[in-house]
């Protein structure tokens, strides 16, 4: 009885155990998710100022707000920014869903090894009552 | 018809399928993002107008040289002001970044802008399009599982979900084809039995290819100081490798076989055998894990027999198991197998190989119980079954010590 009960325990312990890992994952995702939403807005906005600049006159007067003031830049400067800008966004955004292909790779295996060891606890009962 | 059918597949109704509640918090659900996209939808409609009156504006600037103005100057006051350089304007492009431009280049860009603003409200619009298509699903699948689950109750039709098992064919065959040989054989096995052995033949085959091997191993430790029974147990590993298991159960205590196949059922090794074969990702059903578990227990009892300290944990392992059998409640499919073990011991344990057994009955036999004497029982039985029967099909034994 002792040994039965006690495996029982021991089951339900792995499964709770489980089960956070798999919560844990799940926060991780959703905020993978969000920051890539930033960085998605981002990206779109860059481009089009991209866009903009490239559709400027070359004596055009650009700046950029710094702060409380306006920074005038040179129209190539700030081309270059934003091409750099853009450059590091994407190669986030890619790290990102590397990052999010990752973590539902080990969502999915928890899941399973959730829904093997319920399936295997459910029968393990079974066998007592 | 919305009553259950156990032996073929089940009819269930709609309505407990998809319980009208849920469907219905579906399609509010749904509602709820839809006026959701709609505020949207509202929010980009207020920028589009107010790019419209921007350009008008912009436009319209330069048409003199300077506007009589009223500057805001805080959030509340305003003050007179005139506006000039009326041909010049400076463009927050996003990030950060301003241009300065003319109010030409100015309506230029808020058209792109106003553009791109339209494609926006484009997207949005097919977005809430397909959100109302699954709106109207959700609440006719909520409507219609309300109406079917009525007309279940007052009917006894409506919309039902029919589900069906699927059915290895083979398993149905062997049982029409259940010889009756295992009649003759094995009188004390009742039709169920034989019934489940059928089912449970093809796991066991499986499981007696590895019992094989184990077995082997312990010839090879008991061929040192046992020499007299070497042959029949060799002979025995033959029988088993040709999956033509034999029914021999030598006997001499009754309890003790009980017993031992409550270690069986109980002994921890059953359920950690069970975790092994889900995860390999098979799904067996109740009745055919338990054979496998049994037959995975005598593995265990064997392996403890060769190790030296396995014998006490055996010991210690009975003892826990049969408090423990005392109190649970055995299912009436264990029980059933408890009585196939165990009701042999009333036969005759001398019943020849004949060789119309066949490997149907693979699981109910290949058990050779020595009990306390063990040392006299085993010498007096052996060499009667060895000389009785043909030698080509002689005794399969699975020696469980009982100390």
């Amino acid at each position: 009885m002792a040994s039965s009960t006690s495996a029982v325990k021991e089951l339900q312990r792995e499964l709770d155990n489980k089960a956070n890992d798999l919560s844990k994952l799940q926060k991780d995702i959703a905020k993978n998710h969000q920051v890539r939403k930033k960085y998605t807005i981002q990206l779109g906005e860059n481009e089009l100022v991209l866009k903009e600049l490239d559709l400027l006159e070359e004596d055009a007067n650009v700046y950029k707000l710094i702060g409380p003031v306006l920074v005038k830049q040179d129209l190539a400067e700030a081309n270059a920014n934003v091409h750099k800008r853009i450059e590091y966004i994407s190669a986030e955004l890619k790290r990102l869903d590397a990052a999010l292909q990752d973590l539902e790779e080990k969502q999915n295996s928890k899941k399973e090894a959730v829904r093997i060891l319920f399936s295997f606890f459910a029968s393990f009962l079974m066998q007592f009552v | 018809m919305g009553e259950k059918q156990a032996s073929k597949g089940t009819v269930t109704a709609m309505s407990s399928l998809y319980p009208t509640e849920d469907a219905q918090k579906a399609a509010k659900r749904v509602q709820d993002t839809i006026s959701q996209k709609r505020q949207e939808l509202e929010h980009l409609q207020s920028f589009i107008s107010d790019n419209t009156n921007l350009i008008n504006l912009v436009q319209r600037l330069p048409d003199h040289l300077h506007h009589d103005i009223m500057v805001p100057f805080g959030k509340a006051a305003f003050f007179p002001g005139r506006l000039i350089h009326t041909n010049e304007l400076l463009v927050l492009l996003g990030e950060g970044y301003y241009a300065g431009t003319t109010s030409k280049q100015t309506v230029e860009i808020l058209k792109r802008r106003g553009k791109a603003l339209e494609t926006q409200v484009d997207s949005l619009n097919a977005m809430m399009q397909d959100l109302k298509a699954e709106a109207s699903f959700f609440s006719t699948t909520a409507a219609e599982a309300a109406v079917g689950f009525r007309k279940v109750l007052d009917l006894g039709e409506g919309i039902v979900e029919i589900r069906e098992d699927y059915m290895e064919e083979g398993t149905s065959g062997d049982r029409e084809t259940e010889p009756g040989p295992l009649k003759e054989v094995s009188s004390s096995f009742s039709e169920a039995d034989s019934k489940k052995v059928a089912s449970e033949d093809e796991e066991f085959a499986r499981i007696m290819s590895r019992l094989d091997e184990l077995e082997k191993e312990e010839l090879e430790a008991e061929g040192n100081d046992e020499s007299e029974e070497d042959e029949p147990t060799k002979a025995d590993l033959d029988s088993i490798s040709d999956k033509i298991s034999l029914q021999k159960l030598n006997v001499e205590d009754a309890s003790s076989t009980i017993t031992l196949i409550q270690v069986m059922f109980f002994s921890s090794p059953v359920y950690r055998f069970d975790s092994a074969i889900y995860t390999q990702g098979q799904r067996f059903n109740e009745l055919e894990t338990k054979a496998i578990s049994i037959a995975f227990s005598i593995l265990k009892n064997f392996i403890c027999e060769e190790t030296p300290g396995g014998i006490s944990h055996d010991h210690t392992l009975v003892s826990n198991v049969k408090k423990f059998a005392e109190k649970a409640v055995m299912p009436p499919k264990v029980e059933n197998k408890v009585q196939a073990f165990s009701s042999p011991r009333s036969q005759v344990p001398r019943e020849t190989s004949e060789p119309k057994f066949d490997s149907q009955k693979a699981f109910t036999g290949s058990i050779v119980e020595h009990a306390d004497n063990l040392e006299t029982s085993s010498r007096k039985n052996t060499p009667s079954q060895s000389s009785g029967s043909q030698p080509s099909k002689p005794v399969s034994k699975f020696k469980m010590q009982r100390r």
